[in-house]
Formats: structure tokens, C-alpha cells, sequence
């Protein structure tokens, strides 16, 4: 009984991110067609841009009303299950071979981004629990690794509220500056993709800096910001071994069973779907439909980012743990943009 | 500690039940 009330609450919020997402495809046609028959060079503003625009706006006017609150934090599950379904775009040896060039990359990217926060942290006087959580956020996959970290090194609510807030309020600014950077440098979409798979925290915001750019762009972002979703455990697993030491966080029993339980899930099914498209398991026709519910599933869960963004909430956690956060995206920023150049240059992206 | 299945394990086993309708079935998903 108790399960069927919690189903039916999701319905209103689920709704609001269909109504939101279906008029940005909408707007997206409407724009241009006022162009075309008005004469007007207007920009292509794609539906990614109006989900997230029109979500935006609500958050931050009338607010999100709290009938709809469950349903629309459901945005992380269909981003999820996008991410699953967009296995059947990539061919395995596509996927093995840029997954393997974003692990290296991932790496490289891990150690210069916790070196920096940590730095960052210690200079701006940030605790040093907190000062993880910006590290973990900012070099992993933001929110969930802020929140699989909190709990293995015993952080408190606060700390982990104010980095989940950093770490949100420096996506929701990569969304927008990121596709002008990448237009500004002529970047090709896969290496643009590449790089906000690794230098965009949150992986809908990841997913959505991509889609912004081109279609091919979201996709590449989307497997990049996979493969560094899948290093989570063994970060988390580090700093747990720390803490643990310091004596300010219990010891881990099983290293595997930790790993297991760390590890996003979804990250295998979307390698079962490729595996299943490389093996030529689905025809044309079926291909196009998984193609397109993934579209779908991204629609709902860009529409689901700009209804999550609220200002108000972010500035309200003072200024310290931002201006860390900022100052260290924007290093990571342009560190990964080095790395994807070097890469894309010397293996091929 | 957190019980039943998480959001990941869910997105996948409700891909998969998809996925299942889509081989079996005609249905086409338009975009």
C-alpha cells in the first residue's frame, strides 16, 4: 500500500518533466519556423536549451511546488536508463577504445584535480572533510560521489549539502560557458565531447554541455562521463582507507564487496546493450527506437537539471566552498581541454 | 543503510524489460 502511494506521488513531478521537456522541443520548432516566415536570422536554439530554460525559470520563480518534488528528482533515473539504452549508438570497439583513452585521461585528471582542491581547500581555510567531498565532486562524478564518499569517510550533512550545492552551482554555469568555449576554439564533436565528459562534474549536466553543442557531441560526453563514473569506487574506497586510518571514519571489511556496492550499475548496461548492438542483435528499425527512447529519457532529465537549479538555494551557502569550487573547475577545465587536445592529436579521439 | 534496489539497478532492469519489447514486438519509438 505504502509503495503504491509512493509510485503514485512520482506521477505529478514525472509529468512536469514531460510537459517541460515536450515544449522544449516545441519552442525549438516554433523558434525557427517565426524565423523562416518572418525572415529573421535567428539563432538555432536547440530543445536541449528551452527543457533547461523553461526549467530554470520555473525553479526560480514560482519554485517547484513540493507535489511535484519526487517525481521530478526522478530526472537521475532516466538520465540512467538514457545512458543504458545510448549503449545500442556505440559499437564495443568504439566504446572500449575512447573508454580506454577517457580512463587514461580520467586518471591523469583525478590526480591533478585532488591535488589542486586539496590545495585549495587548505589556502581558503575549508575543512578537511569538506575539502574531500569538493575533490571527490569535482574529479569523479559530482553528487553521487559526493554522497557514496560522505557516508564511507563519515562526513556530516552539512559539509556534503554545501559541496553537492558547489558542485551544482558550477555545473549549472559549465552548461552555458562550455558550448561557447568549445565554438569559439572550432572544436570537433568528439573531442568536444570528450572534454566536458571529463571536466563537467554532474553527469546530466555532462550529458546536456554535450547535447548543447551537437547530438554526436552528447553522445561522446555521455560515454566519456561514463567511464569516469565507473573509477567512484576505487576514489571512494581511497579516501575510506584514509580516514579509517586517521581513526575518523570505521574500517572496511571487504575491499571487493565495497567496490561492488560503490560501483554504478548502469555503467553495465550500458556495455550489455553495446555488446548486444555489436553483435548485431537488433535490426535497423529497433536500433532507431532505442536511439530515440534514449532521446527521450534525456529530454526528461535536462528538463529535470534546470527544475533542480535554484540560485536562491546556492548563494545562501556562503561564498568560500564556491569560490574553491570555481577556481578549481576552472584549472580542471583547462587541464582536460590540454589532455583531450594532446589525445585527439596523438591517439585520435 | 539504505534498503532495496537503487536507482541504477532499476534504470537497468527497466531498460532491459524494454529492450525485451522491442525485439519481440513491431513497436516503433519515434523521435
Amino acid at each position: 500500500m505504502k509503495s503504491i502511494r509512493s509510485a503514485l506521488g512520482l506521477v505529478p513531478g514525472i509529468l512536469l518533466l514531460m510537459v517541460i521537456g515536450y515544449s522544449g522541443k516545441i519552442l525549438e520548432k516554433a523558434f525557427s519556423a517565426y524565423g523562416k516566415a518572418h525572415h529573421l536570422a535567428l539563432p538555432n536554439i536547440e530543445y536541449v536549451l528551452w527543457a533547461i530554460i523553461l526549467g530554470l525559470l520555473i525553479a526560480n520563480t514560482v519554485g517547484v511546488h513540493r507535489i511535484f518534488k519526487p517525481g521530478v528528482a526522478t530526472y537521475e533515473f532516466f538520465l540512467k536508463i538514457g545512458i543504458v539504452f545510448l549503449g545500442s549508438r556505440f559499437l564495443l570497439v568504439d566504446v572500449l577504445k575512447l573508454g580506454g583513452v577517457s580512463l587514461v585521461l580520467v586518471a591523469i585528471e583525478l590526480f591533478i584535480s585532488i591535488v589542486i582542491m586539496t590545495w585549495l581547500g587548505k589556502k581558503f581555510g575549508l575543512s578537511q572533510k569538506l575539502t574531500s567531498l569538493l575533490a571527490v565532486g569535482s574529479s569523479i562524478c559530482g553528487v553521487s560521489a559526493i554522497i557514496a564518499t560522505k557516508g564511507a569517510i563519515n562526513a556530516d550533512e552539512e559539509d556534503s549539502s554545501i559541496a553537492i550545492t558547489a558542485i551544482l552551482t558550477v555545473g549549472a554555469l559549465s552548461l552555458f560557458v562550455f558550448p561557447m568555449i568549445g565554438h569559439w576554439l572550432l572544436m570537433d564533436d568528439r573531442a568536444f565531447g570528450m572534454w566536458v565528459g571529463l571536466a563537467v562534474d554532474n553527469t546530466a549536466e555532462a550529458v546536456a554541455a554535450g547535447a548543447l553543442y551537437s547530438d554526436s557531441a552528447g553522445k561522446i560526453a555521455a560515454l566519456a562521463k561514463t567511464a569516469r563514473n565507473a573509477t567512484i569506487g576505487f576514489v571512494v574506497l581511497g579516501y575510506a582507507l584514509y580516514y579509517a586510518r586517521q581513526g575518523l571514519a570505521k574500517e572496511i571489511d571487504n575491499k571487493a564487496v565495497f567496490l561492488w556496492e560503490k560501483f554504478p550499475k548502469f555503467v553495465l548496461g550500458f556495455l550489455v546493450v553495446s555488446m548486444l548492438a555489436s553483435a548485431k542483435t537488433f535490426d535497423s528499425t529497433q536500433l532507431a527506437s532505442l536511439a530515440n527512447l534514449s532521446r527521450w529519457a534525456f529530454l526528461l532529465t535536462f528538463a529535470g537539471v534546470g527544475l533542480n537549479t535554484n540560485f536562491r538555494g546556492m548563494l545562501s551557502q556562503g561564498a568560500w566552498p564556491f569560490v574553491v569550487g570555481i577556481v578549481g573547475e576552472v584549472i580542471i577545465a583547462v587541464v582536460t581541454l590540454g589532455l583531450v587536445i594532446f589525445a585527439n592529436n596523438t591517439v585520435g579521439l | 543503510m539504505k534498503k532495496g534496489l537503487s536507482i541504477d539497478v532499476w534504470a537497468v532492469i527497466i531498460a532491459a524489460l524494454v529492450i525485451v519489447a522491442i525485439l519481440i514486438s513491431e513497436v516503433r519509438i519515434p523521435w
